[in-house]
């Protein structure tokens, strides 16, 4: 039996002080001690601590990871194989703080991260302008694969996560405010008896770029990996860490941490169906192993005796969208009733008319004017400069996204989980 | 107040918006089949459907010409009809165009979304037809920019219906109130897809799709899809006596990208002079391609353009010549719009170049 306690603490604010501590829902984060904990090695330098709050007049480019800070009372490591040593994770109490994320942010961008607007016409499509960050700016004292579009940035991403831990660890002898409860066991039974249907969760994760850049489990990157059976109560609790950056159709360690469709199908479970599982489906790049993978999930969802599953895509691009699809088409095909739930983008290249519900969640192709912001984090030059998705230097009608005074035109992909991939935002796509 | 209040009401008089409507010669009062040759005429004020329409603008708007034309007429004679028609509205003002309703009437909807679109692009005013969706004109003119043709009934019996989303359509349109997507407001859609707020959380769209589809109860794709669109491939031609050009969307670029190709959501082209290359050699080239890992691609460019086969084909008389250039763009999340712009300027640089076919590589 696995039975997952999460006790919250609704965070109010962040400030900057003396001492590490919260009181009356205000953290104080002592900047230099944090600076320490978050650079163990020396692999950073000019690091800089900023509170963000929502409706201010910032924008933080680029963006790179968003954690929920937590505590595990126990000791265990908050993200088994990546802060700390591997351990089993999803049962037992865990600590979380509500309403505030660690972002990181740096000089240079890689093309999977995003635009973070605090106030504008941006913060409609970023979860994270409603939310109270604490952000780091850091630069990697051996900057280096500059030329790349993508590249290997771990000393930033885990940063993020120390930075979670330790601020997680001011919640030692504290009552939470709240708590949820998740395991499977009681809904189960209850499921059997009333002759619910089964239903499943299958996850795309990225698993076809270079090494580094993938999502992970249990720390481990995920490339090339296979499909998974998972508890959901290890994606609530730290076995599947965010790898890209906030691009527009990016899953973080904050969206796992909190995943609304799994909260969502726990409030289900065992009144309308029987939740059965969650399964991992990595995305690949060679058509072999796209089948591979969408072959072996629909086989788990099968020995899962699954009447309905829902495919979630993460990721997004053309690539994500033949896995999506394929998987989609394949677990039909056993007679599993599906439901999508993806971001649109123009032109999907591959599709499957076998797929016939899905849940849209937003689209990543809108174009969008963003006014100058008072303030910058990061260096808002790299979206020019550097790579994200939905930005460019040079367009044959719309100009560069970055103007001189400063304000930004690009594709929504480019804004911070501008996609709404992680569904937390309600938001559709309808034809006009 | 009794002063501005006496102001505005003149105001409104003033700007009482003004509506041209067109119909055909059986609900213009001419005559049925017999008369389809009807040539077009145009009347002052409302007529036929328009009398019900005037009542429902009441007086937020006016109907001040009614133009009526046989419909064999305008199918037919299309351009003689539009010059008449452009002759008769010099130096008419007006606001918004309505046509029809045309309910399945196949020539009736052809004519009515023909007008339509000739007044959206001439005059550049909104315009507003109806018809059944079997009518021919759905599929011909819904997605015209500029126009909106409303869902409608089959016959004339329900005539009242289709008038009535007109005018609800048209008032929207005069008042300047958004225009919501097509299910809400009963037009076809045009085929574009929005990014919209909505009042449902998708978490609980999805449970409740989950739940219908496992219960055999109805339910609502939010993503519908369609069979896309098929190119038929040319035909084959004799490579060894033809002039080829190689195109890669793999963003393939000189070291330093020094044109700047995006990584992702291209809409630029470039090309670049092969003709002193006998290889595309690591570090003079590599991809910016973000949708996918490009370590193979940048240690061994060839793999993704194999130049130097291409060229020994070319020696050995398999390519009859090869282009001076190669073509490049990424081709990642690219908006379809943009792609259909970039493939045919790209067509019309080899065209201009006398090129015979092209080496599409794969990414």
């Amino acid at each position: 039996m696995k039975k997952l306690k999460i006790g919250n603490f609704h965070v109010k604010d962040i400030v900057l002080g003396e001492k590490t501590f919260l009181k009356n829902g205000i953290l104080i984060v002592n900047e230099a001690e944090a600076m320490e904990v978050i650079n163990p090695d020396g692999k950073l330098k000019n690091i800089k601590l900023h509170v963000v709050h929502p409706g201010e007049s910032v924008r933080i480019c680029p963006v790179k990871a968003a954690v929920e800070p937590r505590f595990r009372p126990d000791g265990r490591a908050i993200f088994p194989g990546y802060t700390g040593p591997v351990t089993t994770c999803g049962e037992g109490t865990v600590y979380a703080m509500k309403g505030i994320a660690v972002l990181v942010s740096a000089h240079y961008s890689s093309m999977d991260d995003g635009i973070l607007d605090m106030s504008g016409p941006g913060v409609q499509y970023s979860y994270h302008s409603n939310t109270t960050n604490l952000v780091i700016y850091a630069e990697r004292t051996n900057e280096r694969d500059l030329e790349l579009t993508l590249r290997e940035e771990n000393e930033l991403r885990i940063a993020a996560h120390y930075m979670a831990e330790y601020l997680g660890k001011v919640l030692k002898d504290m009552e939470p405010e709240d708590w949820e409860c998740y395991e499977l066991e009681s809904g189960e039974r209850e499921a059997e008896e009333k002759k619910l249907p089964r239903v499943g969760y299958v996850m795309t994760v990225i698993s076809q770029l270079s090494k580094g850049i993938n999502e992970l489990f249990y720390g481990q990157d995920c490339q090339n990996m296979m499909p998974l059976l998972v508890h959901p109560n290890e994606i609530l609790d730290g076995f599947l860490l965010g790898g890209e950056g906030l691009a527009g159709q990016a899953l973080t360690t904050y969206d796992s941490q909190n995943l609304p469709m799994i909260k969502r199908l726990y409030k289900e479970h065992g009144k309308t169906i029987n939740f059965a599982g969650v399964i991992l489906s990595p995305s690949d790049v060679s058509d072999a192993m796209k089948l591979r993978n969408a072959i072996s999930t629909a086989e788990i969802a099968e020995r899962l005796k699954l009447d309905g599953a829902f495919v979630h895509e993460w990721g997004g691009g053309s690539n994500v969208d033949v896995d999506t699809f394929y998987l989609l088409g394949f677990l039909e095909q056993k007679g599993i009733k599906t439901v999508g739930i993806m971001t649109e983008h123009v032109g999907k290249m591959y599709t499957d008319v076998r797929a016939d519900a899905v849940v849209s969640l937003g689209d990543t192709s809108t174009i969008i004017e963003l006014p100058a912001m008072d303030k910058v984090i990061g260096d808002d030059r790299s979206i020019v400069r550097d790579y994200y998705f939905g930005a460019w230097s040079e367009h044959a009608e719309l100009g560069p996204s970055l103007r001189e005074d400063h304000s930004v035109i690009v594709n929504t992909f480019a804004l911070a989980c501008g996609g709404n991939s992680t569904a937390w935002l309600n938001r559709t796509v309808k034809e006009y | 107040m009794a002063e501005s209040d006496r102001e505005g009401v003149l105001g409104e008089e003033t700007v009482m918006k003004k509506i041209v409507m067109y119909i055909n010669q059986f609900f213009g009062g001419a005559g049925g089949e017999e008369q389809a040759d009807y040539e077009p005429r145009i009347f002052e004020g409302p007529m036929g459907p328009g009398m019900a329409v005037q009542t429902e603008l009441a007086d937020e708007a006016e109907i001040t010409r009614t133009i009526v034309c046989g419909d064999n007429f305008m199918t037919s004679h299309r351009d003689e009809a539009i010059a008449r028609i452009d002759k008769y509205l010099e130096g008419t003002e007006f606001e918004l165009f309505l046509a029809g309703p045309a309910f399945q009437s196949g020539r009736y909807g052809m004519s009515c979304g023909d007008i339509c679109k000739h007044m959206a692009e001439k005059y550049h005013v909104t315009a507003i037809t109806c018809m059944h969706e079997e009518n021919p004109g759905v599929a011909s003119f819904a997605k015209t920019p500029g126009i909106y043709v409303m869902r409608g009934n089959k016959s004339a019996v329900k005539m009242r219906k289709d008038t009535a989303a007109m005018v609800r359509m048209a008032l929207k349109l005069l008042r300047g109130e958004e225009i919501l997507w097509a299910s809400e407001e009963g037009y076809f859609p045009h085929g574009i897809r929005a990014d919209v707020p909505c009042d449902e959380a998708p978490a609980d769209r999805a449970v409740n799709m989950m739940l219908a589809k496992l219960k055999g109860a109805p339910y609502v794709t939010e993503f519908p899809i369609e069979s896309s669109d098929t190119v038929t491939p040319a035909s084959a031609i004799d490579v060894s006596s033809s002039r080829i050009a190689i195109i890669t969307t793999g963003g393939l670029v000189p070291a330093g990208n020094p044109d700047r190709i995006p990584s992702g959501t291209a809409s630029i082209w470039k090309r670049y002079d092969i003709t002193r290359l006998d290889a595309f050699r690591k570090n003079e080239f590599y991809s910016v391609h973000g949708g996918f890992s490009t370590d193979k691609v940048n240690e061994d460019p060839e793999v993704q353009v194999p130049l130097s086969e291409i060229k020994e084909a070319e020696r050995e008389g398999l390519i009859g010549t090869l282009d001076d250039y190669y073509y490049v763009t990424t081709g990642n999340l690219t908006i379809l719009k943009e792609a259909k712009k970039m493939g045919k300027e790209i067509a019309a640089k080899l065209k201009e170049d006398k090129m015979d076919g092209a080496i599409f590589v794969s990414t």
